[in-house]
């Protein structure tokens, strides 16, 4: 017997249309409307992640398409869905912060960098929270982003620092930017990686408090550790100060400290270093210049680029923005040199 | 038989790095059998000390499996079955 097995999940019956249809539908027809909606929206973002959408399924820019679930402590993803873009506030703290640092991610690479989510398509942006049982973590799972709740000795959580949200959201970006599928998440490449997403974090939350690179304060995960613990989790100013971050804190900010066969996030304190050197030399606000050429930067690089592929890129991408020999290349350059990178 | 399951990975790395525990022994007689089936199945002895990817990519967490001692390192896109399944199970329960 033949089977066909459609290429693509196409919806005709729209999302809007299915809640509404829910509202007025008795208990079994509404549970069986609202797992339809859960399906939809979730196939929605694998088919995004994969890239079949077809150019008439493309989401126009500007246009949000944000859903949160609930994984209820459980590690099977998605979860229960629980948020969508048409839905208010729930009565969940972590589902609104995700649904709303997914948000302001969302408008800081359509307004400042013009580019269309994830993808640069109009990709979904799905979270799951709650996952597993004291988790101490939030990743990105390459269809979607995921928090745990923390297990308050250590982390009291993730969903509340928009840098986290930002961060986890931009291994997307890399991802579906560098040439070739992103960058090797080992060695040299995943330090860059793992500092990609470091550097949006903390420009998407200098963004959202409207802050100078001179009033930024430059942490990525502050306030996710418990006060006993520390204060943050990295420091770009000044990688390894635990008296900024924590005590477990082993980032060197220079390649005098690289760690041979390093964690990422080890030698990841080098390239944020250099960029908050490139940004400090730039002055004004972090996404004037530096944020930019660091995001044009990302299609210069292949999947496993080096500290010193990641400065002739960025370098590039300050020549083809503002023009070669100008002082925005040479501030740039300064910052890798300083780094010990070139 | 002890086993023991380390995780690193994600956004905290090594600062959220996880250690779950079991002692099998103690587990009640359906899970005890099954997991000393995949311990049986996956025959720890003659694994190979590392099973990595060798392009990971950032949801590869890197785990360390302890059973009594010896140890695996691996992500789960390149461990065989029997340790998958044990990583759900172990994975299901709080961390130590």
């Amino acid at each position: 017997m033949h089977i066909h097995t459609p290429a693509c999940c196409c919806f005709i019956i729209p999302s809007s249309m299915l809640r509404k249809l829910a509202a007025q539908a008795d208990e079994a027809e509404r549970q069986q409307l609202l797992e339809q909606l859960e399906r939809s929206a979730f196939l929605r973002g694998q088919r995004a992640a994969s890239g079949l959408a077809a150019p008439g399924l493309l989401v126009a820019p500007g246009v949000r398409h944000r859903t949160v679930y609930d994984a209820r402590h459980r590690t099977r993803l998605p979860g229960k869905l629980v948020r969508t873009e048409t839905a208010g506030p729930v009565a969940d703290t972590a589902v609104d912060e995700a649904f709303d640092g997914a948000g302001t991610t969302y408008d800081f690479f359509q307004q400042i960098l013009k580019r269309n989510s994830i993808d640069g398509r109009g990709m979904g942006i799905d979270s799951s929270v709650h996952y597993s049982k004291s988790f101490n973590n939030a990743f990105w799972n390459g269809r979607q982003m995921v928090y745990g709740d923390g297990d308050g000795k250590l982390f009291t959580g993730f969903t509340h620092a928009l840098d986290v949200i930002a961060h986890e959201l931009t291994h997307g970006v890399t991802q579906y930017t560098v040439p070739g599928g992103g960058l090797v998440y080992d060695g040299q490449s995943g330090a860059l990686n793992e500092s990609v997403s470091d550097v949006f974090g903390s420009v998407v939350k200098q963004w959202h408090a409207k802050q100078t690179v001179r009033k930024a304060d430059w942490l990525i995960g502050a306030g996710i550790m418990t006060p006993a613990v520390g204060k943050a989790l990295r420091s770009m100013a000044d990688p390894g100060n635990t008296k900024l971050t924590w005590s477990g804190d082993d980032q060197p900010g220079t390649m005098q400290g690289y760690v041979e066969d390093g964690d990422v996030h080890t030698n990841s304190g080098i390239p944020n270093h250099a960029f908050y050197l490139a940004a400090m030399k730039l002055g004004g606000h972090s996404w004037d210049k530096a944020a930019p050429i660091w995001y044009q930067a990302l299609s210069l690089l292949h999947p496993d680029a080096t500290l010193a592929d990641a400065a002739q890129a960025t370098v590039k991408a300050a020549e083809l923005r503002h023009g070669v020999g100008s002082s925005e290349a040479a501030a740039v350059q300064g910052a890798w040199h300083e780094v010990g990178v070139v | 038989m002890r086993l023991s399951l380390h995780a690193v990975g994600g956004f905290t790395g090594p600062a959220g790095a996880q250690a779950r525990s079991v002692d099998v022994d103690g587990l009640p007689a359906p899970e005890r059998t099954r997991v000393q089936a995949l311990v049986q199945a996956l025959d720890v002895a003659r694994l190979p000390a590392t099973l990595l990817k060798p392009r990971p990519q950032p949801w590869d967490f890197t785990y360390t499996l302890n059973v009594d001692g010896k140890q695996v390192r691996f992500h789960l896109d390149a461990a065989p079955a029997p340790l998958r399944e044990l990583v759900g199970i172990l994975e299901a329960r709080p961390p130590d």
